[in-house]
């Protein structure tokens, strides 16, 4: 049944090749199916792995893919954290840190969440609130701290962590757990951070905050420290996390708006909606061509958008159901789905 | 023997404290499986244990839904185990972890509105205090439960260095500074649950803990017990309450054991030791 599923998803990406991008008179970006795989445990047949794999994260399963999109290796959890170089699983006294060809790096006999981001991993246990760095290495803790508001987001970059919470606060840690930023947004009648992102030098931090009103706020690293430098209203009025990110090389940020997608101009701050069909699931940006792709679902129904560097729109698709992520690693538009992993190859003829 | 007496005090003060905010209970009392304060894997449980037995969970207070999250996997976000917080006047906010969220929760919440169901094993009851930047003691503000068990006493260890001494009548031992530690008080799994714990030597208080809310400073939560103490200053390695620096002095004299309850009842246990010079 799922084999026929993946069959089908690959017969609609051959429909966007075939019908969807008759040969043009000038040049055109054209979308090439590649490869799909099922990422149900009993389809996936995997591979010797070598070299650099690529980590695609759905829902409960882990899979890794080697350069020509094979399958490498597939592992299922509720809780665990997914990194291109290793993974943290339960184990059997706590948590394993594994390589993804399941070689045991080591074993932490604790009860917490592991978050992973930028290459680090994070071990959250919420119920003590504790939020320790660990070394993915070798599992020494790099530091630890507790705080007693929810931690609502977590994002690192260049050796910083940001750590976003409920009560309002927005800290930003350094490599050794020291903190360089302690910042609370204001301005709204119900404090909360409820989304944020450190740009990939780690010297920008975006917040979404509050309600009443939902706010945006941009701060930037001076030489006397963060500071902020753009704030606006965003008309929304989420109670959930919210996404946000930097993408353009740094040159813009990306959050969830109504409806859309907004891009803030980290140099002028202005701020561009980007429309998508119904709430915006994820986006994915190649740094080198600035094309951006913004996946949306509405009713059950998802759909690809893709915009060059101008937002002049690319292409857009409705894309198979359960489609829950994007990633674009310049040559290729990589969807993952509930069930599937598809790579598209962009060529430009 | 157990005796009780009422400690009017400790009541008066939860009265003066959060004069017209007590809400109702989140969940049945008789669930608790876990007190607030209590030690837990090298930390303190910032809220009140309940058993989950897949029943719902109701508002402890009108108020507006600020946040839910749920147990998937989403990019950026930190994964839950299901949370629900409501914003209440006075700059209260109450959390419910562990908890399914109702998928059709409205942004007003009212009173014993239900929020959700109980999720695996047990789940948790928070309040903050926002104004002060304090989590306290739902127990504070919580109607006195009804039917309550006896609060119970296990081991009574008297720790001076090495040494680790089990607390009986007529005991020898020598003078100095020591601690107490209690095995069971504060420990999870007790429908009674001590709120305060002092030890008495020779009729003068000699130590006392009374966690009413924890704070957190530079990374690090303190407990309020009254004063600000860390994880470390109230429990041993296996997360049994220590009352550390207790001065016994030569003589003869009565040491004395007192736990209460949050419905100020006292169970008092005493020991006649002999204290001898160094």
């Amino acid at each position: 049944m799922k084999q026929r599923g993946v069959f089908l998803i690959g017969v609609i990406l051959m429909g966007i090749y075939f019908f969807l991008f008759p040969r043009g008179t000038g040049r055109e970006l054209v979308l090439i199916p590649r490869s799909t795989t099922s990422l149900s445990s009993y389809d996936m047949q995997t591979v010797a792995a070598s070299g650099k794999l690529i980590s695609v994260r759905s829902g409960d399963t882990a899979a890794y893919f080697n350069d020509d999109f094979e399958p490498a290796a597939r592992y299922g959890s509720e809780r665990m954290a997914v990194d291109d170089d290793w993974l943290a699983v339960p184990g059997q006294s706590g948590l394993d840190i594994i390589d993804p060809d399941g070689r045991l790096r080591s074993r932490l006999n604790v009860d917490a969440v592991p978050i992973a981001s930028d290459g680090s991993l994070y071990l959250y246990e919420p119920g003590i609130g504790r939020l320790r760095r660990v070394d993915p290495s070798n599992g020494a803790e790099l530091w630890s701290m507790d705080l007693l508001a929810p931690v609502t987001v977590l994002d690192a970059a260049s050796g910083r962590t940001f750590i976003g919470m409920l009560d309002g606060r927005a800290l930003i840690l350094d490599s050794n757990g020291a903190i360089l930023l302690r910042y609370r947004p204001g301005g709204s009648r119900v404090e909360a951070i409820f989304g944020g992102a450190l740009s990939d030098d780690g010297t920008s931090l975006a917040l979404l905050s509050g309600l009443d009103p939902q706010r945006f706020v941009l701060l930037e690293e001076r030489k006397n420290g963060f500071r902020p430098v753009s704030h606006h209203d965003t008309g929304s009025d989420f109670r959930r996390f919210v996404p946000v990110g930097f993408v353009d090389n740094g040159d813009r940020v990306v959050y969830e708006g109504l409806d859309s997608v907004l891009a803030v101009d980290t140099g002028q701050y202005d701020v561009s909606r980007l429309e998508i069909d119904g709430r915006p699931l994820d986006w994915a940006n190649d740094e080198i061509t600035g094309s951006l792709a913004l996946l949306g679902s509405e009713d059950g129904r998802e759909s690809l958008r893709l915009l060059s560097l101008r937002d002049r729109t690319l292409f857009e698709s409705g894309l198979p159901a359960g489609t829950t992520g994007l990633l674009m690693d310049g040559e290729n538009l990589m969807l993952v789905g509930e069930e599937y992993f598809a790579v598209l190859g962009m060529e430009v003829r | 023997m157990p005796c009780f007496r009422f400690i009017p005090a400790g009541f008066l003060m939860f009265l003066v404290a959060f004069p017209a905010f007590t809400g109702d209970w989140p969940d049945d009392p008789r669930r608790v499986a876990g007190s607030f304060g209590a030690g837990r894997d090298g930390g303190f449980v910032p809220g009140l244990e309940f058993r989950a037995e897949g029943q719902r969970i109701r508002s402890w207070n009108s108020g507006e839904l600020i946040w839910t999250s749920g147990p998937g996997y989403m990019e950026g976000a930190v994964p839950s185990t299901g949370l629900v917080v409501l914003e209440h006047p006075d700059g209260f906010r109450s959390a419910y972890r562990n908890v399914e969220v109702r998928p059709d929760t409205d942004t007003g919440i009212t009173e014993g509105e239900w929020i959700g169901y109980a999720g695996d094993e047990s789940w948790m009851f928070i309040v903050r205090d926002s104004k002060n930047e304090k989590v306290i003691d739902p127990l504070t503000l919580l109607p006195t439960r009804e039917g309550l068990s006896d609060p119970r006493i296990g081991d009574v260890i008297l720790v001076s260095g090495n040494e680790r001494l089990q607390v009986t009548n007529g005991m020898e031992i020598r003078s100095g500074n020591w601690s107490v530690v209690l095995d069971t008080a504060y420990r999870g799994g007790e429908f009674a649950i001590p709120a305060e714990v002092s030890v008495f030597w020779v009729g003068e208080q000699a130590g006392s803990i009374r966690i009413d809310s924890l704070t957190e400073t530079d990374g690090r939560i303190l407990a309020d017990a009254p004063d600000p103490v860390s994880y470390d200053a109230l429990y041993d390695e296996d997360g049994n309450l220590v009352l550390h620096n207790i001065l016994l002095n030569a003589g003869r004299g009565i040491l004395e054991l007192r736990i209460g309850d949050e419905s100020g009842r006292v169970l008092r246990r005493a020991w006649n030791l002999s204290i001898r010079s160094n």
